[in-house]
């Protein structure tokens, strides 16, 4: 076992984060089959550790975009498992696709292979009419499958699944227990190239907080300001507001007003006890606690017309969003901006 | 006591009562029914008519199993034989009833079984409902991409079918335990080909209407259907629950398309040879309709389809050289008792009141008072014979003869406006196919 200070462990993810830097700025899973983890980071031919990455992520120096979904066996968690449908009976993967075709005049319905092909259609077996035109006197009632194994056919073939590397069959309720992994690309974070410009990660405790050089709060500490908001609301019944801040840069290239001095007067315009803190690049949210949807709605309006009065340049809209209940936050988030992004 | 009063003592009644059945006044009496008959009296004949057809049978049925209480029914086959019962069931926007349907099927006690059910293109979430019994490895269900109409998703879900007999029941219709088992009985005898169940209303106590039509299910349905089968004479498997041998029903091609899939295959069933049988003791619930344009749209729909499918596409039926005599007996029966007996019952009585018009109130009454009298008598023999329907109903067996009056006016109306081919398409049959298919 290797034991590392804290120092040299800082060392390495900001090592990582050069080399995610280095390949472009982000770095994409490479798929290795043959490997036990089914994928690898590599960046410049240099491999990076997986977990360093995670841990970027979670300081918000790397964003994470979501890529793929491997599922893994519950036996013995290989990738290596060969999804297909199977027949809802026998669970044989032995199914085959069978074109059925309904004959108008007579009503019957059988594998295409029954109505005997001619010269001018096809023939049917039971009144022995010819089968000119699909749509006109006859039709495909629907998909349909048979099994070879038992002789059942079906309109909806089940899902199954073998383990090619511990041989597992699994099938109907069994499939709950497949162990599912997301993988991510990792791409480098606002907060990640003011990490590279300045040299080292921003992970002193008075850095943890707030984003480097700007008056917001890091990404995950915002969310998780709103997650316990939304819990106390649920608790003690109280309300809350959340406004989405949608930041437009200057179509000016001479403008000398940057996005930190926006975001401060953006600030000055909030309480104390209000939060604000960045959803992406462009996107922030200001967590307003106690106040109603009325008031909420007036401040919108004030953020947006009196900071972009005193900056003139910029473009800035502020609307308010609502979180469904029950979902977790990130969900109800994700909906709630796409909704919000809609509507404006 | 006093001289006009109707009470008489135990001993008076008891002399009444023999001297009404000595054998002088029972002599006396078939002395001038004789006389009336031979003198061609119609009104006479209509009314010996209608004893000899309707309620003599059921007499003579419930004498049978009064005398030999097994004579109608099968016993069971032994757990290890029982054949795999496909149970095809097609449906439009069935529902939540599906799922009854399905359950019930499940719940019968049957361990050999499976479901197919066929969805007409539902609009609802019928395909969902069932599709929610398929995790357990007895139903499949198949969504037709477009409406078809019930034949052909019948043949779809028979098509589907692996099963040695093929139970065709409707959507809306629930197996009362041990129905299958039952049903299946019968194919111990390699000549029946199907077998029809015992049909009771699942909503009869919705209302009047609904009530009265369980009377008329339990003479007209079971009691009837009893006493023909045992015949040969069965008129027809119903589409709502009869069970067929499936090699029978693939041989002729499953079902047609058009209207009256049931009366079709029977006829077609009775064609190929195969004998047909009624079980009693299966009994299936299912829903009629509660409203009387409902049930006049109901009847209409099968007395058109009796003209079209037994009087023009099987006319041959009649035929005993092609056919044998009791296809012929069939179709005269049918002719006779649903088309002409109507029409000489409305002109016998007419003529009645004619001649005696001065009597026009007696004689109508007392022909309603016998009419009822033996309602009464054929609900006690359906009650023995069957359970159905309860003994509450005879309070209801006066209105039963209007009940009725009012079907066979509908159903006459309907056999006309066929016969002269008014307004022939039906909507329950999609106008792509309706285009195609053979018009009767």
């Amino acid at each position: 076992m290797t034991i590392t200070n804290g120092q040299s462990q800082t060392a390495d993810l900001f090592s990582a984060l050069v080399s995610v830097r280095d390949a472009s700025g982000t770095v994409s899973p490479r798929w290795t089959p043959d490997g036990d983890t089914a994928y690898a980071y590599v960046a410049n031919g240099r491999r990076i550790d997986e977990s360093a990455l995670e841990s970027l992520a979670q300081s918000d120096h790397l964003d994470r975009v979501f890529v793929e979904r491997i599922s893994r066996c519950p036996s013995c968690q290989s990738h290596l498992l060969n999804m297909r449908e199977v027949c809802a009976g026998c669970k044989s993967p032995r199914v085959y696709p069978v074109e059925l075709l309904h004959h108008y005049r007579c009503g019957y319905v059988a594998p295409a292979y029954e109505f005997e092909l001619e010269r001018d259609g096809r023939r049917c077996p039971k009144c022995h009419g010819v089968l000119r035109d699909r749509g006109t006197d006859h039709d495909v009632p629907g998909p349909h499958f048979a099994c070879q194994s038992c002789n059942r056919s079906f309109q909806v073939p089940e899902l199954g699944a073998v383990c090619l590397s511990c041989g597992s069959v699994l099938s109907g309720t069994d499939l709950e227990k497949i162990l599912f992994e997301d993988v991510w690309a990792y791409r480098v974070s606002l907060l990640g190239a003011a990490a590279l410009r300045a040299g080292s990660l921003h992970v002193a405790d008075n850095e943890r907080l707030t984003e480097y050089d700007l008056p917001i709060l890091r990404r995950s500490v915002f969310m998780q300001y709103l997650e316990d908001e939304r819990r106390r609301s649920k608790r003690f019944h109280t309300r809350f507001a959340l406004l989405l801040l949608t930041v437009s840069p200057p179509a000016d290239d001479f403008v000398v007003v940057d996005e930190a001095a926006l975001l401060a007067a953006v600030v000055e315009q909030l309480a104390e006890t209000d939060k604000i803190g960045r959803y992406d690049e462009r996107h922030y949210l200001a967590l307003l606690p106690s106040l109603d949807t009325r008031s909420a709605e007036k401040l919108a309006k004030r953020l947006a017309s009196s900071t972009v009065a005193a900056l003139r340049l910029w473009n800035l809209t502020a609307q308010m969003i609502d979180l469904p209940e029950g979902a977790p936050l990130g969900e109800s988030l994700h909906a709630s901006l796409l909704r919000a992004t809609v509507d404006a | 006591m006093h001289p006009y009063s109707v009470r008489r003592s135990m001993p008076e009644l008891l002399q009444f009562v023999s001297a009404s059945l000595s054998p002088s006044v029972v002599g006396e009496a078939v002395a001038n029914w004789r006389e009336l008959l031979f003198s061609g009296d119609i009104f006479a004949w209509f009314f010996v008519i209608m004893v000899l057809r309707f309620d003599l049978p059921a007499f003579i049925v419930w004498v049978i199993n009064l005398i030999n209480p097994r004579a109608f029914r099968v016993p069971v086959y032994d757990e290890r034989d029982l054949p795999l019962i496909s149970v095809i069931v097609a449906g439009r926007n069935p529902g939540a009833g599906i799922r009854k349907t399905i359950r019930s099927v499940l719940d019968s006690g049957y361990p050999r079984v499976e479901v197919l059910y066929a969805d007409d293109y539902s609009t609802d979430d019928s395909v969902v409902q069932a599709r929610s019994f398929e995790k357990t490895g007895l139903v499949r269900v198949f969504a037709s991409a477009q409406h078809n109409g019930k034949p052909t998703n019948l043949n779809i879900a028979l098509m589907m079918a692996r099963g040695e007999l093929s139970f065709v029941l409707d959507a809306d219709a629930e197996v009362e335990y041990g129905t299958l088992h039952r049903l299946a009985a019968y194919f111990g005898d390699e000549r029946i080909g199907a077998v029809a169940a015992n049909i009771l209303l699942r909503n009869n106590s919705q209302n009047l209407l609904t009530r009265l039509q369980e009377i008329e299910y339990a003479l007209n349905g079971s009691i009837a259907r009893l006493w023909r089968a045992g015949l040969g004479l069965l008129p027809i498997l119903p589409g709502a629950a009869s069970m067929f041998r499936t090699a029978a029903i693939r041989e002729i091609g499953g079902y047609d398309t058009g209207l009256g899939d049931d009366t079709d295959m029977t006829i077609r069933m009775l064609k190929q040879g195969w004998r047909l049988e009624f079980a009693l003791e299966a009994r299936i619930w299912t829903d009629q309709p509660s409203t009387i344009p409902h049930l006049i749209r109901q009847r209409t729909r099968w007395a058109r389809n009796m003209v079209k499918v037994r009087l023009r596409k099987h006319k041959d039926f009649i035929n005993p050289f092609k056919y044998g005599w009791k296809s012929t007996l069939l179709a005269v029966d049918n002719i006779f008792f649903r088309l002409l007996f109507p029409l000489y019952a409305t002109v016998a009585i007419l003529l009645r009141l004619g001649f005696y018009g001065s009597d026009k109130a007696v004689i109508l009454t007392s022909l309603y008072c016998l009419i009822v009298a033996f309602a009464c008598g054929r609900i006690l023999i359906a009650n023995d014979l069957s359970r159905t329907p309860p003994l509450y109903d005879l309070f209801l067996a006066p209105l039963y003869p209007l009940y009725r009056l009012m079907l066979r006016t509908a159903e006459m109306i309907a056999i006309v406006r066929e016969l002269l081919r008014i307004r022939t398409y039906h909507p329950y049959v999609p106008k792509r196919i309706w285009s195609e298919i053979p018009h009767w």
